[in-house]
């Protein structure tokens, strides 16, 4: 006889259940796929990679910092204002987690 | 959660490969002031060996010239790097701790024995090789 199905099966499952949420968005993808080869970036370098506006950005990476993926740090060089972006530990997990399941789908 | 196909999945890991290429350019810079900081704790040690104990002023305008310019070297990378390579600030931060460890036992070899230059300059060398290597290994 067939076990019912748990809770456990359902993440264990297919490998898009190990998606992501927050990173999936095509935007914030970008942004953490830029970040997680940098040990930090500035935010106009983010920007310019992912080709998206100064708002657009800052909303996303304010997504992304409540979820705990990105650090934000803000100081300046000079009187000149920076923004510097970075993973967090927990960010760079997600991410090659995100990355892991991705290549199970493309793999399958 | 919407689902994705093989080759939507496969475009996306394409897409992280080539977002997560950093500055060619920033890579070169980074590398460049790793080994000059290297180079600069090296000539350091040497004009101390040179002049701490002969010469008290050409000492303290060598201090001088050293703290210029390890200022204007980190001013420089603070303005024109825009993104750090991944683990740069780890090798930059293990080589400047080896660097400074020789740096501290030149210093008190150059005090305690007054070492002949025959042995203390290619020491000198060995003490900026360190950051010189990490930095040479930073753009590849």
């Amino acid at each position: 006889m067939k076990s019912p199905r748990t809770d456990s099966d359902h993440v264990d499952g297919h490998p898009r259940h190990r998606l992501n949420e927050t990173i999936h968005a095509p935007v914030r993808f970008s942004i953490v796929a830029t970040l997680a080869g940098a040990d930090q970036a500035e935010f106009s370098f983010v920007r310019d990679a992912v080709e998206v506006s100064d708002s657009v950005l800052s909303k996303q990476v304010a997504t992304l910092e409540s979820a705990g993926i990105v650090k934000v740090k803000k100081g300046y060089v000079g009187k000149r204002p920076r923004t510097w972006l970075s993973l967090t530990t927990f960010g760079r997990q997600a991410f090659q987690d995100h990355l892991a399941a991705l290549r199970e789908i493309a793999g399958s | 959660m919407t689902a994705l196909t093989p080759e939507e999945a496969h475009d996306q890991l394409a897409t992280a490969d080539t977002l997560a290429t950093t500055s060619g350019t920033d890579a070169r810079i980074g590398a460049f002031i790793t080994a000059a900081v290297g180079v600069l704790v090296g000539a350091v040690l040497a004009m101390s060996n040179a002049f701490a104990k002969t010469n008290p002023v050409a000492f303290t305008i060598g201090m001088a010239v050293y703290g210029v310019a390890l200022g204007a070297l980190i001013l420089w990378h603070l303005r024109r790097v825009l993104v750090s390579k991944r683990g740069w600030s780890r090798r930059y931060g293990a080589s400047l701790a080896f660097t400074m460890v020789l740096y501290g036992i030149g210093i008190g070899w150059s005090t305690s024995r007054s070492p002949s230059w025959a042995f203390f300059a290619p020491y000198c060398v060995l003490v900026a090789l360190p950051m010189v290597l990490v930095a040479s290994r930073m753009t590849r």
